[in-house]
């Protein structure tokens, strides 16, 4: 982007000083920025970072696991491996990315001149990257990063965890603050900032899944603080909170840490049903189906969220009456999502369909998830879960959910709105590529782990046995061909920042909603007077 | 046509050719009813979600195909309809009812793990499963058995893999058939699970904690598992087999067991006395050094540090006297990863490793450590109790000691010796301090923690000289510094009800009857 003076401070004013848009030059633009706009596109920018960085560590994985054997590195790093991959992708990638599209598009949806809370926002994202610096520094200390996985288990992460539980700790608990600041941006900004006349009722459903998600974000993130702190003093301090021999509990651990994690989850997928909600109408030039059941449905995902995380422990030997409330908790959660799928289904039915690569994109967001959401139905019935319960199943599962779910529903957005935030279209012929290279290496990496945990291979093991040596090299191919695959974004994002097509205001003939209604590329500052919504 | 012909050759190739024999694609039926059930449930729910994807995946396909605007095809306008939102809220309830109840029937017989013919324990450990069954006597740790250099590959060279490469191990677990075993499983470390997917059992393994699980196989063979938690560096390369035999065939393992068993304490016996040569215990050290200690030590005896320690050119193995060796191997090192292999491997194993370590790599010391060099070392703890027992023991009466002397000074302000009790109020009030000041060592039933808290239960001293008794509780035992004195904790008057408790619960029935002022008399 180039840099643009600022009239009224003469020392600033070097560059073309056409725009009035107070904006410092140079790096301390990004540095001190208050705008929503520039803090999105670096969430943005820092979340396709991280992105790129957990894929080289799902690359190393899969190289090891090509073949039978230890080829390439030693078990222990492979667990570095697996626990760092996890952690960067969900709290780096994922979340980060949806936070970008929150700041870029939640001010100009409800017709605001920015988020509520400037400040906070420029401090939510810059902690971020120090965050990920402490974690990643870990694999230059003696003893390696943290190897115990993303769930981080105690005892393996308290007595028996290598040098770098602290940095692992602190990490998280600057990703958490991050994200609780970014949380409480998103409520006061939809809270109070909405234009005249635009009621909770008449926001996009896109506003609505990210002030939900937003709410569970300031309901659990303490709670994995907490977890973290705990870890902490039982690894340095001497508490028990963990251990058996001085009164703790190890499962103990595992009912905290899912009463976050399994919210979490679902931080990481209602903004995707924003997005997909706001594509598919749009490609399908056909009002969202069924808005207002659409609201309660993420209403109700959210709150059975709550009551569901034990079903992740069904094997810690919970008590039948347990099991059983667990059990039927779950399954009660596929009647909202299902829902939601009917209603996308019911969007597109005698629409007028268009299929440029968000549709695209949104489309395969909605049968693929669907798949991770029936393997989700699968493993939520107990007695079964007994056979898929950390095996690849279960990583077949929650990589449908969460790359072909929530990356594929922000690659989609990206897309979308592309042209509004760079002025130009996006290379059509290259992102088609991108869409089926994606496609395609996707379901390789992916669809052939459901068989290999039917067939027995557990989870997080750096070497197998030989019968799953066969499907093993398939997705090792399909793993890197996926990871190859989103170079072509990176390229095409690069091209479209640098020009190209000019965009009009609004590219897509069916896209309904305020951003629309200002020029592309959206002004420096938008809706300083509020737009009037009938 | 001839192009249809090959692509059904080419399909047919694909399906029979001996490429996907090789590749499970579904869950394994197993080999117990409840395994069957599971099968029949996962088909189940797969059948439900194929059927549902076929509908909603074709509705939508059906659009992509037909309402597209490149046909000119013009959007509808409904976007509502209370009818059908509530119509696909019910019809999902309905089939989640019908999936929920067999999956509860199964669940429960799952979880009923009653009436048991046989019970197995199940330990794990960093990273090794230990079985013991209970009543017979029998138990043995299992370690995979693949040869290393079938799986340490990353040199570029490998061995050839065999057929069942990481699913192997030296001693399997052996269950008979038709019987109802139950397994109890816990943990020495960290989490591990239990898995046997012919069983449909998968069970956390929780230190400190016990968790169960049963089986009931209907067909003898040897079925294959690993551990399902994430448990450290080797969580991979800790399998599981289970042997499955028919009942005749159980009970001749079960004495050849035994016999080994006997064999072996016989062996152990003859290798305190023998005196092994170097070659041998170099032999047989590096073998023992291989199986149980390279996985954290390395081959090279470089270890993974910090975790993992060098020995090569280490204090421990150089320098340092082969006693301290020798004990850290016995017994392992409190709040490390470092097990104690006195359970695991004989005095001999331990006397050839410990040799092992002190001359392999450079370490030259020239130590070669016989058997009796290991009891003697480490044989203390065996015998009778060792400094840490001593310690652990008076840390105890320590605490026992602090907490009495809070809660005398909090109930007890001052006390009459003149008084004379019943027998029924010494026996109340003797109770309550037994059960607060004594019960930790001697235990409620009165029969101790032998041999270092012996019983109460029909001692000499509870049911012989009353004198000696009292002088025992009020001073405390001059031969063994478990026994606390009580004197300066317990008032006269709770010595005194204690002492009669002592002497007349768990059927000592002496009769006798210690008042204050015997315990006074005593005292002076």
């Amino acid at each position: 982007m180039t840099t643009d003076a600022i009239n009224d401070q003469p020392e600033h004013d070097s560059h073309d000083g056409e725009h009035h848009d107070h904006k410092m030059t140079g790096l301390k633009r990004w540095l001190y920025t208050t705008n929503h706009k520039d803090i999105g596109s670096m969430y943005l920018w820092f979340s396709f970072i991280m992105f790129l960085t957990g894929g080289v560590m799902a690359l190393v994985i899969r190289a090891e696991l090509f073949q039978p054997g230890l080829q390439i590195i030693e078990p222990d790093f492979f667990n570095q491996m697996t626990t760092v991959h996890g952690l960067i992708m969900v709290f780096g990638a994922i979340m980060p990315a949806f936070t970008g599209l929150a700041n870029w598009m939640l001010p100009m949806m409800v017709g605001a001149p920015d988020m509520a809370l400037p400040r906070l926002n420029n401090w939510s994202f810059w902690i971020l990257p120090f965050a990920f610096a402490i974690l990643l520094s870990s694999f230059f200390m003696e003893s390696g990063a943290p190897n115990f996985g993303w769930t981080f288990y105690a005892p393996l992460s308290t007595t028996y965890s290598n040098g770098s539980t602290a940095f692992f700790v602190f990490a998280v608990h600057i990703m958490g603050i991050s994200s609780i600041m970014g949380a409480i941006n998103i409520v006061v900004t939809i809270m109070n900032m909405r234009a005249p006349g635009m009621t909770y009722m008449k926001m996009p459903l896109f506003v609505w899944t990210f002030f939900i998600t937003a709410y569970l974000l300031i309901a659990v993130m303490p709670v994995l603080a907490g977890t973290v702190t705990m870890v902490l003093t039982d690894t340095y301090f001497g508490t028990s909170f963990f251990d058996a021999a001085g009164g703790g509990d190890p499962v103990m651990f595992q009912h905290i840490f899912w009463f976050f994690g399994h919210p979490e989850v679902y931080i990481m997928i209602l903004p995707a049903f924003g997005i997909v909600s706001t594509t598919i109408p749009a490609f399908s030039r056909k009002k969202l189906f069924g808005y207002s059941s659409m609201v309660y449905a993420t209403a109700s995902i959210a709150f059975l969220s709550f009551i569901v995380w034990a079903h992740h422990m069904f094997t810690t030997g919970m008590p039948l009456f347990g099991e059983l409330f667990f059990m039927y908790c779950t399954m009660l959660i596929a009647v909202p999502t299902g829902v939601k799928v009917f209603n996308w289904a019911a969007t597109m039915w005698r629409g007028s369909i268009s299929f440029e690569t968000p549709m695209l994109f949104s489309i395969a967001f909605v049968i693929l998830f669907t798949i991770g959401g029936f393997s989700g139905l699968m493993l939520a019935m107990t007695p079964v879960d007994f056979q898929y319960h950390d095996t690849y199943f279960v990583v077949a599962h929650f990589h449908y959910v969460l790359v072909t779910g929530a990356l594929f529903s922000i690659f989609a957005g990206a897309y979308y709105w592309l042209p509004k935030w760079t002025g130009y279209m996006y290379n059509d012929t290259l992102s088609k590529w991108h869409f089926w290279c994606s496609l395609i290496s996707v379901n390789l990496l992916f669809f052939p782990m459901h068989f290999l945990g039917l067939a027995g291979m557990p989870r997080r093991i750096p070497d197998y046995a030989l019968q799953f040596a066969d499907f093993n090299k398939w997705v090792s191919i399909g793993g890197f061909a996926f990871g190859l695959s989103q170079l072509i974004f990176l390229v095409l994002v690069i091209k479209c920042v640098k020009g190209g097509e000019k965009a009009p205001a609004k590219p897509w003939d069916g896209a309904e909603g305020l951003e629309w209604t200002v020029p592309s590329p959206a002004p420096y500052h938008t809706f300083e007077t509020p737009p009037k919504i009938d | 046509m001839k192009r249809r012909n090959l692509g059904l050759l080419l399909l047919g190739g694909l399906l029979s050719s001996s490429v996907w024999a090789d590749m499970p694609l579904n869950l394994t039926k197993g080999v117990t009813e409840v395994s069957r059930d599971v099968y029949d449930l996962h088909m189940l729910v797969l059948y439900i979600c194929t059927a549902i994807g076929v509908v909603v995946f074709g509705a939508m396909f059906w659009s992509m195909v037909f309402h597209r605007k490149s046909k000119g095809f013009k959007p509808s306008t409904f976007h509502e309809s209370t009818k059908v939102e509530i119509l696909w809220t019910a019809i999902p309830v309905v089939i989640l009812i019908g999936m929920a109840v067999p999956a509860t029937y199964t669940l429960i017989d799952m979880e009923n793990n009653d009436d048991a013919d046989l019970t197995v324990q199940i330990t794990g450990s960093q990273w090794k499963w230990h079985y013991k069954y209970f009543d017979q006597d029998v138990e043995f740790y299992s370690v995979l058995s693949t040869p290393r250099d079938q799986y340490e590959n990353q040199n570029g060279t490998s061995a050839e893999k065999g057929e069942n490469y990481l699913l192997e191990v030296d001693r399997p677990l052996v269950i008979p058939t038709n019987k109802k075993v139950r397994f109890v499983i816990t943990s020495d470390d960290v989490i591990h699970a239990w898995w046997v997917p012919a069983f449909a059992v998968k069970q956390d393994a929780n230190p400190g904690f016990i968790n169960e699980a049963w089986t009931k196989v209907d067909k003898p063979g040897t079925y294959r598992g690993q551990c399902a938690e994430l448990c450290g560096k080797d969580h991979g390369f800790m399998p599981i087999v289970v042997e499955v035999k028919s009942e005749a065939d159980y009970a001749i393992w079960l004495d050849e067991q035994k016999q080994m068993k006997a064999n072996a304490a016989a062996a152990e016996a003859a290798s305190l006395n023998a005196s092994v040569s170097m070659d041998e215990l170099m032999q047989l050290g590096e073998t023992t050094y291989t199986a149980y200690c390279a996985a954290c030590h390395q081959v090279s005896g470089q270890g993974l540090p910090p975790a993992f320690p060098a020995l090569k050119g280490s204090a421990v193995a150089t320098t340092g006297p082969a006693s301290e060796h020798i004990n850290i191997v016995y017994n392992g090192k409190a709040g490390t990863g470092m097990q104690g292999y006195g359970k695991q491997l004989s005095l001999k194993e331990i006397a050839a490793v410990v040799t092992y370590e002190r001359n392999a790599w450079g370490n030259n010391t020239g130590d070669a450590v016989q058997a009796a060099d290991v009891k003697a070392a480490a044989g203390g703890a065996i015998e009778s109790m060792t400094d840490t027992v001593k310690q652990a023991a008076a840390e105890v009466k320590d605490e026992v000691t602090q907490a009495i002397t809070q809660e005398v000074a909090k109930v007890i302000p001052e006390e009459d010796l003149s008084k004379v009790y019943s027998q029924d109020e010494l026996m109340t009030m003797g109770e309550k301090v037994y059960m607060s000041a004594c019960v930790a060592c001697h235990q409620a039933s009165g029969e101790g923690m032998a041999p270092v808290f012996p019983a109460l239960k029909d001692s000499p001293i509870a049911k012989g000289d009353m004198a000696v008794h009292i002088d025992m509780v009020l001073n405390g035992s001059k031969k063994n510094p478990a026994m606390a004195a009580f004197g300066g904790q317990l008032t006269k008057t709770q010595i005194a009800a204690v002492v009669t408790y002592e002497r007349n619960a768990w059927g000592n029935n002496t009769g006798d009857l210690v008042q204050p002022a015997d315990v006074a008399a005593s005292a002076k």
